[in-house]
């Protein structure tokens, strides 16, 4: 497989199936593993790293679920193809950046994977589209067993999956879900949803960067402990805690809608406007006009779009699958025109307005 | 709307911040706010922000956790971690870790977690196929590697089976054995 060319397939997490009103782009499922004759990543040699990846892929190449998968190492990838998995949410930063030997297992539709050598030897990922965490959490359990019983995991009784950072420890299962809340934002109410989920070991982050100011208003929620309840409880409090913070949002969606319907729509179809017709759009431009399309969307007064079209855009102009299309290095600059350009086209393409 | 400042350019930038206790909001428009030096910033390619929050808990935790415990000694004979550089890492060389570090992680692990088992899936047993090999002429150089070999396996087992004890008798005989090379 060419990496160039993954840009453009269809990943199976950004086709909009599922998205509770618009609401949820979508929702993963990581556990971290370990084989436990092994030393963990603070103390892995290039030697043990190579092994390590041996074994790993040893076991994929046994069981059903990665017979098809993608292979690469990541030092054989330039530093744009790196950050393109990683707009792909198919590697973290971390992996992206890391020196040694690192690499990379992935199935065609991009909805399971394996990072070797990221902080714990094995980070399984299932990433689906919307709110079905408890279907990926399935779907990374059945391959974990499939490399389980071929690998011999870092297990204690007490403790259960050994995990080189202890805020991993137990069943070693970080979920979570990419959530739309541009209301609660507006409505300056996003604190106090933080505060509360904090006091459910549930927690928020930006889908860039930190805090309240998330970029397009698209926020992760995941689980905060790993250890002492068990994965299937913990994926239901994820999808419980996910509902309330929908009907918060759902509320004040509807309270700006009644105070203010002429404004919310007008900044709806200004969002539109721009995005079918700007030449140059920065990142942060972009991600916000795109979050008041997915609001219009979701509140109906744009039609005859879906999601899957909204995520699809959202990934599409990121800066590496930019410049992954163009072929050549591009300045922030050239892709702000890039980005406008690709937005325009897409949205000539969909023939709506 | 336009800018609160200059009264001239769009206000597109919303700029919460805390005025004799009370928050307050601004709308100023992108020159207005370049001028207060407010962070307009594009998505993040900042790898600093990726690193999660509890990272950095974990390690003030293990700073207020050394005071209390004397740990500042402990070290895992497998890896040759010792606690001062857990401390600073935040993250465990091996398996034998969990063990050397029980009494010290117990704490943590709690304090984390809110909880002190686990509970959930276990392992899978290995199948057949992945037990490993009989050893090859060639990896039987000498005895003494294999039977340190065997006893390191032994080691893990009885780190993961929390058989302590026993954990501690093998460090002591894989001692012997490595200090005779």
């Amino acid at each position: 497989m060419d990496l160039r060319g993954l840009g453009n397939n269809a990943a199976r997490w950004l086709n909009g199936e599922d998205d509770a009103d618009g609401m949820i782009v979508s929702c993963r499922a990581r556990l971290a593993r370990n084989i436990s004759t092994l030393p963990f990543a603070p103390k892995a040699t290039l030697d043990d790293q190579e092994q390590i990846i041996e074994q790993v892929l040893g076991a994929a190449q046994q069981g059903r679920q990665m017979a098809n998968a993608a292979f690469f190492k990541m030092n054989t990838l330039q530093s744009n193809e790196r950050r393109l998995l990683v707009e792909r949410h198919l590697i973290s930063p971390a992996l992206a950046e890391s020196k040694g030997q690192r690499g990379l297992l992935f199935n065609p539709d991009e909805s399971l994977s394996v990072m070797i050598n990221e902080e714990d030897h094995l980070r399984l990922q299932a990433i689906l589209p919307g709110l079905q965490p408890m279907q990926a959490w399935k779907e990374v359990n059945a391959l974990d067993d499939e490399l389980g019983g071929l690998l011999r995991y870092a297990h204690s009784e007490q403790w259960g999956f050994l995990t080189a950072c202890p805020t991993n420890t137990g069943t070693g299962l970080r979920v979570s879900v990419l959530i739309h809340l541009p209301a609660l934002v507006v409505t300056e109410d996003m604190e106090r949803v933080m505060r509360g989920l904090a006091q459910m070991t549930f927690t928020v982050r930006g889908y860039h960067g930190e805090g309240t100011n998330a970029v397009g208003n698209l926020f992760q929620i995941s689980n905060q402990s790993t250890m002492g309840v068990p994965e299937g409880k913990i994926v239901e409090k994820l999808v419980e805690v996910t509902r309330q913070i929908m009907a918060h949002e759902k509320e004040a969606q509807a309270a700006l809608l009644k105070e203010a319907p002429s404004q919310v729509e007008d900044k709806v179809w200004r969002a539109y406007g721009l995005l079918a017709h700007a030449r140059v759009l920065s990142s942060q431009e972009f991600m916000n006009l795109l979050s008041a399309v997915r609001l219009g969307r979701s509140l109906g007064i744009i039609e005859g779009m879906s999601s899957g079209f909204i995520n699809q855009l959202m990934i599409i102009t990121q800066p590496s699958h930019l410049q992954a299309e163009a072929g050549v290095d591009l300045s922030p600059e050239e892709r702000d025109i890039r980005r406008a350009e690709v937005a325009r086209r897409h949205l000539a393409e969909l023939g709506a307005a | 709307m336009k800018c609160e400042t200059c009264a001239k350019g769009e206000a597109t930038v919303a700029y919460t911040h805390i005025v004799d206790d009370a928050k307050k909001t601004l709308f100023l428009c992108e020159g207005c706010a370049e001028e207060k030096n407010i962070e307009t910033a594009a998505p993040s390619e900042d790898k600093t922000k990726d690193v999660p929050v509890l990272v950095k808990e974990v390690k003030e935790e293990l700073t207020n956790l050394a005071g209390a415990e004397d740990a500042g000694s402990a070290s895992c004979l497998a890896c040759g971690m010792d606690y001062d550089e857990f401390k600073k890492a935040g993250r465990l060389g091996c398996t034998e870790c969990y063990g050397a570090f029980a009494p010290q992680l117990e704490h943590l692990l709690k304090r984390i977690h809110g909880a002190e088992r686990h509970q959930g899936k276990g392992p899978i047993a290995a199948r057949s196929e992945s037990s490993p090999k009989p050893p090859s002429i060639d990896e039987v150089v000498t005895t003494d590697t294999n039977t340190l070999d065997q006893l390191r396996d032994e080691l893990a087992k009885a780190v993961s089976a929390e058989a302590f004890e026993e954990a501690a008798q093998l460090r002591d005989r894989i001692r012997a054995l490595e200090g005779g090379h």
